[in-house]
C-alpha cells in the first residue's frame, strides 16, 4: 500500500499517540510524509502557512481534546476557509461521546474513528483510514486550490 | 267563703221551715206551707257545701263529702217523689223545686265523687237547677202580681212559695262557688279588656231579662205564663254566659299566642345572639338598622338601643358605608341571597367576612329590609395566603433543586468524558507498546517474559472493556429517553447475528418468538438486549448444547419479556446482588466479565419504568424476565 501522493497532517498532543500512529502507519506500509503538530495552534499554522503556494496535505488525522485551540475548533478553522474547505479531515479520537460525534458532522468532518485501546484493532483502523481516503477517496479540488 | 255562707243560711232556713216557722207567716197567705221533704234537703245541701268548698286530700274527709252528697241526693229524691205524689201547698211549684233540688244534690254528688274530674258535668246539673229556679220565681212573682197565691192547681205553672225558692237559689249558687277555679266557671273568667266588654254584654243581658219580666207582668199572661218568661230569661242568660265562655276563650287563645310569639321570639334572640357570625337587618329605604345581634354589638362597639336610628353611615368610615348600602341594595333589587366578600374595621381589628345577604319581605310580598349574616374569614384567606406563599416557595426550592441537579448532571458528563479521554489514552500507550515490545524484542525476550507481557495486554483489554461499559451505564442514566414502537424480534435476531460473527468458534441455538414489539428508546433498550444476550451467550461457553430463547410471556398480571439460557446460572440466594455494578457472581477465570453488564440493563429497564427480576438454577440456566411502561401508562 504505497502512495506517494500528498502528506498526512498528524494533529494530536500526545506523544504516545503520535508514536503509535507512526508505528501503525509503518505496519500497514504507508509511507506517505507525515508532518506533525502537537497542537490545535501548530495544525491552523501548518495548514495556514505565510507562503500560501505551499500544498495542502492529502489528509487530516485530527485529535479532539488538545491544549490552546480544540480539534474541533481547527475543523470549524478549515471548513470556513475556502482553500481547505473539501480538505479530507478524519477526527480520530478518544472519545465516544454523542456530542463530539454529532458536532464533528455538524462542522463538516468526513469521518469520526473513535481509538481503540487494543493495538491490534488500532492497526486495522489506520489501515482501512490510509486505504479508504489516500487511495479510493477521490478528493474535490477546490477552484480556489486551482486558481 | 261564699259557698260555706249559702250553706249555713240554707240550713237554718231548712230547720226554720221545717220547724213551721211558714205557719205563723201563712195567715195573709203570703206563703204556702213547705213540704218537709223538701227543708230536709235543703239542709242536707247546706251540709255539703263547706265540705265541698274546702279541698283537700284527706281520705276521712273525702269519704265524709260523699256521704253527706249522697244522702242530699237521696233526700232530693225522697222529696221529689213526695212532692209527685201530692200533698201539702202549690204542687206543681213544689215539684219544680224538688227537681232543682234533686239536680243541685246531683251537681254536688258528682263534684265529691268525681273530685272536679268532670267539672262540666255537675255545672250542667246546676245550668238546669238554675233554670227551674228561675221558673218557680216568675211562677211567685206572677202568682202574686194575680193575688193567687197557693190557689194550686189554678196558680201559675210553678209557683212556689218564696223561702223555698229562696232556700232553692242558695244552695244553686253555693254549688255553684264551691269550686270556682274547675269546670265552667273557670273558663269564664277573664281578665284585661275582654271582661269589661263582657260586663257590658251581661248588662245589656240583665236588661233585656228585665224587659221580657216586666212585659210578662205587664200584660198578665196565663198560666203557663211563668214557665214561658222563666226559660226566656233562662235562655238570655245562657246566651250571656256562652257569650262569656266564648270571650274568655278567645282571650285565653290570644294571650298564648301571644306568650308563644313572646317566647319564639326571645328564641331567635338567643339563636342570633348567641351564633359567632355577626347578623344585622337594616331598612332598605333609608338604611336604619332594625336589628342587630350580639356579635355585631361586640365588633362595631355600638349597642342595639343606639343602632336602631343610625345608617351605616353612623356606624362605619364613609367609603365602607357607602360600598355596604350599593350591596344591600343590590340585594334588594336581585330579591334573592347574594354573597359578598367585606372588609371591615372591628374590634378584632381589620378582619374580612363573607356575607350572606337576602331580602326580607313584607306581607304583600316586596322586600322592605335585608337581613346580612357576616362570618369572618380572615383566618381561612390567611392560611390561604400561606398555602399560596408555601406552594411559591416550593416551587422556587424545586426549581433550585432541579438546576442543583442540573449542574450535577453537567459534573457527571464532565466526568464521564474525562474517564472516556483520560483513562483510555494510557491503556492506548499501554497496550501499543507492549505489543511494541512483542514484535520488535520479541528474540531477546524468553517464553515467561512473553507470558507477562501478554498478561498485561489482557488486562488492559479488560480495563479498556470495563472503562466502555461504565460509559454506558452513565449514559443509560443521562440519555433523554426517545420512545417509540420497535420490534423486538428483528433487534434481538440482529444482536445475535453480531455475537455469533464475533465468536465464530462456537454455535449456539438462538430462538426468537415472532412479533415481539416494545415501546421504548430503542438504543437503550438495544443496549440492554446486548447485555443480556451476550451475558447468555457467555454462560452458554461450557455447555454441551448451547440455547437462547428469548419471548413473551404473562406473569402475576405483567406482560413480561424473557431472555432464557440454559447456561451456567446461578444460585438464587444472590439474586439480590444481580443488578448492581461491579457484583459478579462467577469469578473470572471461569467467566470474563465487568460486572457491569446487568446493572446496565437494570438501569434501562427502571428509567422505561418497567420491571426486571432473574430465576436461575446452578448448573440449570438461567431466565432475565421484564418488561417496560406500556404506551398507555407512559
Amino acid at each position: 500500500m504505497t502512495s506517494s501522493q500528498g502528506r498526512i497532517l498528524l494533529v494530536d498532543d500526545s506523544a504516545d499517540d503520535v508514536a503509535l500512529t507512526l508505528r501503525a502507519l509503518r505496519k500497514n506500509h504507508i509511507t506517505n510524509a507525515v508532518e506533525i503538530a502537537s497542537d490545535g495552534e501548530e495544525a491552523l499554522k501548518c495548514l495556514f502557512p505565510e507562503d500560501r503556494q505551499q500544498p495542502l496535505p492529502a489528509l487530516v488525522l485530527l485529535d479532539l481534546n488538545m491544549p490552546k485551540i480544540g480539534g474541533l475548533e481547527v475543523l470549524r478553522r478549515i471548513r470556513g476557509d475556502q482553500r481547505t474547505r473539501y480538505l479530507p479531515v478524519v477526527v480520530l479520537t478518544t472519545s465516544s461521546e454523542d456530542q463530539d460525534i454529532v458536532r464533528t458532522y455538524d462542522l463538516g468532518g468526513n469521518s469520526f474513528v473513535r481509538k481503540p485501546v487494543a493495538f491490534d484493532e488500532f492497526l486495522d483502523a489506520i489501515r482501512l483510514l490510509g486505504c479508504y481516503w489516500l487511495l479510493v477517496n477521490q478528493v474535490a479540488q477546490h477552484r480556489a486550490a486551482a486558481g | 267563703m261564699v259557698a260555706t255562707a249559702a250553706g249555713a243560711l240554707a240550713i237554718a232556713l231548712g230547720a226554720a221551715l221545717l220547724a213551721g216557722w211558714d205557719v205563723l207567716l201563712s195567715a195573709p197567705g203570703m206563703l204556702s206551707r213547705t213540704q218537709p221533704g223538701i227543708a230536709a234537703t235543703l239542709i242536707a245541701l247546706g251540709l255539703g257545701l263547706p265540705l265541698l268548698a274546702t279541698a283537700t286530700t284527706s281520705p276521712g274527709r273525702v269519704a265524709l263529702t260523699r256521704v253527706v252528697t249522697l244522702a242530699g241526693l237521696l233526700t232530693a229524691a225522697l222529696a221529689l217523689t213526695l212532692a209527685v205524689g201530692g200533698g201539702h201547698g202549690s204542687r206543681s211549684g213544689q215539684i219544680v223545686i224538688a227537681a232543682s233540688l234533686l239536680l243541685t244534690a246531683a251537681a254536688q254528688a258528682a263534684v265529691a265523687v268525681l273530685d272536679g274530674q268532670a267539672p262540666t258535668v255537675a255545672h250542667s246539673l246546676l245550668g238546669a237547677a238554675a233554670c227551674l229556679c228561675l221558673v218557680t220565681c216568675f211562677g211567685y212573682l206572677f202568682a202574686a202580681a194575680d193575688g193567687r197565691y197557693g190557689e194550686d192547681p189554678v196558680g201559675a205553672f210553678g209557683a212556689a212559695a218564696l223561702p223555698e225558692a229562696a232556700g232553692l237559689g242558695l244552695v244553686v249558687l253555693g254549688t255553684l262557688v264551691a269550686r270556682p277555679r274547675e269546670g265552667m266557671l273557670g273558663r269564664l273568667s277573664v281578665s284585661g279588656p275582654e271582661s269589661r266588654r263582657l260586663v257590658r254584654a251581661l248588662a245589656v243581658v240583665l236588661a233585656g231579662t228585665l224587659t221580657v219580666t216586666g212585659a210578662a207582668i205587664w200584660l198578665g199572661l196565663d198560666r203557663f205564663a211563668p214557665l214561658l218568661t222563666g226559660l226566656g230569661v233562662a235562655s238570655l242568660i245562657g246566651f250571656g254566659l256562652y257569650a262569656a265562655w266564648a270571650v274568655a276563650r278567645m282571650e285565653r287563645a290570644r294571650a298564648d299566642a301571644r306568650q308563644e310569639a313572646a317566647a319564639s321570639h326571645s328564641q331567635l334572640l338567643k339563636l342570633i345572639d348567641n351564633t359567632k357570625s355577626n347578623i344585622y337587618m337594616k331598612r332598605i329605604d333609608n338604611g336604619q338598622y332594625i336589628l342587630v345581634n350580639r356579635e355585631w354589638e361586640r365588633l362595631f362597639g355600638v349597642r342595639r338601643e343606639e343602632v336602631i336610628n343610625l345608617t351605616d353611615h353612623g356606624v362605619f368610615a364613609p367609603e365602607l358605608a357607602d360600598r355596604l348600602r350599593t350591596n344591600d341594595l343590590d340585594v334588594a333589587r336581585a330579591g334573592t341571597t347574594v354573597q359578598y366578600e367585606e372588609t371591615a374595621d372591628s374590634a378584632d381589628g381589620l378582619r374580612t367576612y363573607i356575607s350572606v345577604k337576602f331580602p326580607v319581605l313584607d306581607s304583600n310580598g316586596e322586600p322592605y329590609a335585608v337581613c346580612g349574616i357576616s362570618t369572618d374569614i380572615t383566618d381561612r384567606k390567611q392560611a390561604e395566603e400561606q398555602v399560596r406563599r408555601l406552594n411559591t416557595e416550593l416551587e422556587k426550592r424545586v426549581r433550585e433543586r432541579t438546576a442543583e441537579l442540573e449542574a450535577s448532571t453537567r459534573e457527571l458528563d464532565a466526568f464521564a468524558y474525562s474517564i472516556s479521554h483520560d483513562l483510555r489514552a494510557p491503556l492506548r500507550s499501554l497496550h501499543g507498546f507492549s505489543e511494541a515490545l512483542l514484535e520488535d524484542y520479541g528474540d531477546v525476550l524468553d517464553d515467561t517474559g512473553k507470558d507477562y507481557l501478554s498478561r498485561l495486554q489482557r488486562n488492559v483489554r479488560r480495563m479498556g472493556r470495563m472503562i466502555d461499559d461504565l460509559l454506558n451505564l452513565s449514559r443509560a442514566t443521562r440519555v433523554e429517553l426517545a420512545r417509540e414502537v420497535f420490534d423486538l424480534t428483528a433487534m434481538a435476531k440482529d444482536i445475535g447475528a453480531d455475537l455469533s460473527e464475533a465468536d465464530p468458534g462456537r454455535s449456539v441455538r438462538l430462538s426468537v418468538a415472532d412479533d415481539l414489539t416494545l415501546y421504548g428508546d430503542p438504543h437503550l433498550v438495544r443496549l440492554a438486549l446486548q447485555n443480556l444476550l451476550a451475558n447468555a451467550w457467555k454462560f452458554t461457553g461450557r455447555c454441551a448444547d448451547p440455547a437462547i430463547e428469548v419471548g413473551r410471556c404473562q406473569r402475576g398480571g405483567e406482560d413480561l419479556i424473557f431472555v432464557r439460557d440454559n447456561g451456567a446460572g446461578f444460585d438464587m440466594q444472590y439474586a439480590d446482588k444481580l443488578f448492581n455494578a461491579f457484583q459478579r457472581l462467577h469469578s473470572t477465570a471461569d467467566f470474563e466479565g465487568t460486572g457491569i453488564g446487568l446493572a446496565i440493563v437494570a438501569r434501562v429497564v427502571r428509567r422505561h419504568g418497567g420491571l426486571i427480576f432473574a430465576e436461575a438454577e446452578p448448573g440449570r440456566g438461567a431466565t432475565f424476565y421484564f418488561n417496560l411502561m406500556s404506551e398507555r401508562e407512559a
